[in-house]
């Protein structure tokens, strides 16, 4: 029998929804359904960054202040840099969502569809 | 050193951000002739700081490393700029400089060109980001950068349906090959607490970081993670089982931009593989790089096996073209995946011949549709007779695609099978489907190179034009000259090689020629 503690709880919680957005992103027809798992995807990854970065008890600022020892230090302040990863992943998001959402209203305006089984100009 | 010397790889890569910004805001208020003004004197400035930068890294100062902003590792983020990178990113400028001249006549017809120019800016700032860099989230954010204008270029014909239809297809699938690699960025995250690649390699032997400590996991997760970076690398360089979208890509891009997605950017994902598994996880010394390398050598198996098979039923001529760029890449990859350092120089200069041969096809292949009005290839009939000239320049890249002796990709081509054999054991049954596809591509180039010679002279709607020509041909005088020198492209391979299988050398390069600040 496989015991989950608390602390892993997080982790298969990411797990689950990179999982399911994947699935997703490959097998749905429809492509504004594949845009959302893949922006849902990216925020997984998000959670995990934040996760990883967390502390229990991380109250202050991840600034050093003057005659705190580093390693007492990393160990109440929360890591900043998983929270420049997700900000920067953030802003490429929305550009993400920004490109696929104009190649999506091209294609229902050519197509006058948006499910991918109905669109086979192409042979792949 | 040189102050310019130095900053030459960076100045190009923020004078290509600039022309983008330029070139978008320029087009706004002045004609079309302005914008191609200024992107042609942009991407002229690259070629030469490109190849300052080659001549310093050659002559001069040999490898260094440049801080962005004067941030070290830990903190900052590494331009590792060495024998490995360089060449790589002087063969991306000039052959952006290349269709740059040859999309002033080729787009005369196309509304908007001042997004395609800043579009193909942001393309080539992504690049030269992918190929200088150390920093493994910094390659998520420049994929991004290179991808998103890829797949904005594809449909630049948006009236097209079908271009439209390969856009859309294209931007699901490489945006979530980036996903997966962001995925996997994360993982690394935590179980490194870095994200510099030379630290990444230093933790795996035993360093420890006076920033972040060593390994927080157990490192016997490592192959999933390496699993996962090779599979969206696979994706993103159009490797079976995950080539589909590359076909309708290439094809239905316009021609300009064909060639630098077939000629570069496919190529620019491998060399980026190929850096993060040498000298991130010490490929062929460690398990998990060992992984890595296996993946890639079935699925570079696999890829030359299927593309080449595609080529022959083929009966559109850029999409045959495009299967070509999937065998290749097959061929690259299994080069990359025996690892000796017979076969990473080998996969290398298959690299650089690939993409000028790749490059002057696809733009010589525009011609020919403007001036038949289709992309069939019976449709190709006769047009020897009409375009003499073009005809002769499409059969010299064609013979450096099948591998004709005195070209350039002859000598990569036999560097290949040389290494596949000379590396012995198991490896050397490679060297069968490596010959069966270099078979099946010969014979589909020539039947498309007997196409064009036969039948009578046909009327043609338009001839190329004074730019295009000499455009096309400086692609060409690159690929005779190159076969010509043989000696001097091995001495880049081995170079190349040398610099990224060497990676104690790569570790003291980031991390020792830093002054830590005092704390």
């Amino acid at each position: 029998m496989v015991i989950v503690t608390a602390g892993q709880l997080p982790y298969i919680l990411v797990a689950i929804m990179a999982a399911i957005c994947i699935y997703a992103a490959l097998f749905k027809s429809n492509l504004f359904k594949k845009m959302l798992a893949m922006f849902l995807l990216t925020d997984a990854v998000n959670l995990l960054f934040i996760i990883q970065g967390y502390r229990i008890g991380g109250a202050i600022p991840p600034i050093i202040p003057p005659g705190m020892d580093p390693s007492e230090f990393a160990l109440r302040a929360v890591d900043p840099l998983a929270h420049y990863f997700v900000v920067t992943a953030v802003v490429i998001g929305l550009a993400e969502v920004a490109t696929l959402t104009v190649l999506i209203i091209y294609t229902y305006r050519h197509y006058g569809t948006i499910e991918t089984k109905k669109i086979k100009e192409l042979r792949g | 050193m040189n102050v310019l010397l130095i900053q030459a790889p960076i100045l190009a890569m923020l004078l290509s951000l600039l022309g983008s910004i330029l070139c978008a805001v320029l087009g706004m208020f002045m004609g079309r002739r302005a914008v191609e003004l200024l992107s042609g004197i942009i991407t002229a400035a690259t070629v030469a700081l490109s190849s300052l930068a080659l001549i310093n890294v050659y002559f001069l100062g040999g490898p260094y490393v440049y801080f962005m902003g004067g941030w070290p590792p830990p903190v900052g983020i590494p331009y590792v700029i060495d024998r490995f990178s360089t060449p790589l990113s002087l063969v991306v400028s000039v052959i952006f400089f290349a269709t740059m001249v040859y999309s002033v006549r080729y787009l005369e017809k196309d509304r908007d060109v001042k997004w395609y120019y800043s579009l193909r800016f942001l393309m080539q700032t992504g690049m030269y980001g992918l190929l200088f860099t150390g920093d493994m989230f910094h390659i998520f954010v420049m994929l991004e950068l290179m991808g998103l204008s890829a797949i904005l270029l594809v449909p630049f014909r948006k009236e097209v349906k079908a271009s439209v239809e390969a856009g859309i297809k294209y931007g699901i699938y490489d945006i979530l090959a980036i996903t997966i690699y962001y995925l996997s960025t994360a993982m690394i995250f935590g179980m490194f607490g870095s994200m510099t690649i030379a630290e990444i390699s230093a933790k795996l032997g035993g360093y420890v970081s006076p920033f972040s400590g060593g390994i927080f996991a157990d490192p016997s997760a490592l192959p999933v993670i390496v699993a996962l970076i090779v599979w969206s690398f696979a994706i993103g360089a159009a490797i079976v089982p995950q080539h589909f979208w590359l076909p309708d890509a290439h094809s239905m891009a316009p021609s300009s931009i064909s060639a630098i997605l077939s000629g570069l950017l496919v190529q620019v994902n491998i060399a980026v593989l190929a850096r993060i598994l040498f000298d991130g996880f010490a490929a062929g010394s460690l398990q998990a790089g060992t992984v890595g390398l296996q993946l890639l050598l079935v699925l570079g198996v696999a890829s030359s096996i299927v593309g080449s098979a595609f080529m022959l039923v083929q009966s559109d001529i850029k999409r045959l073209i495009a299967y070509s760029t999937i065998t290749n890449l097959g061929l690259i990859t299994i080069g990359l995946g025996v690892g000796t350092s017979l076969g990473v120089s080998a996969a290398y200069l298959h690299i650089i011949n690939h993409a000028f041969v790749k490059a002057s096809l696809f733009m010589i292949a525009g011609v020919f549709i403007h001036a038949t009005g289709s992309r069939e290839i019976a449709a190709l009939r006769g047009i020897s007779k009409a375009l003499p000239g073009t005809s002769l320049l499409y059969t010299i890249g064609t013979l450096a695609a099948i591998g004709f002796p005195p070209l350039s990709m002859f000598w990569s081509k036999l560097l290949l099978l040389l290494s596949v054999l000379s590396a012995g054991g198991g490896y050397s049954y490679m060297i069968l489907p490596m010959v069966v596809s270099i078979v099946f591509e010969s014979i589909a180039q020539i039947r498309l190179l007997a196409i064009i010679y036969s039948g009578e002279k046909r009327p043609v709607n338009c001839r190329p034009s004074l730019s295009v020509t000499l455009s096309i041909g400086m692609m060409i005088g690159i690929i005779v000259l190159t076969g010509l020198m043989p000696n001097l492209l091995f001495e880049f391979g081995n170079l190349a090689a040398e610099d990224l299988l060497n990676v104690s050398g790569y570790v003291d390069l980031v991390l020792n020629s830093l002054n830590y600040p005092a704390p």
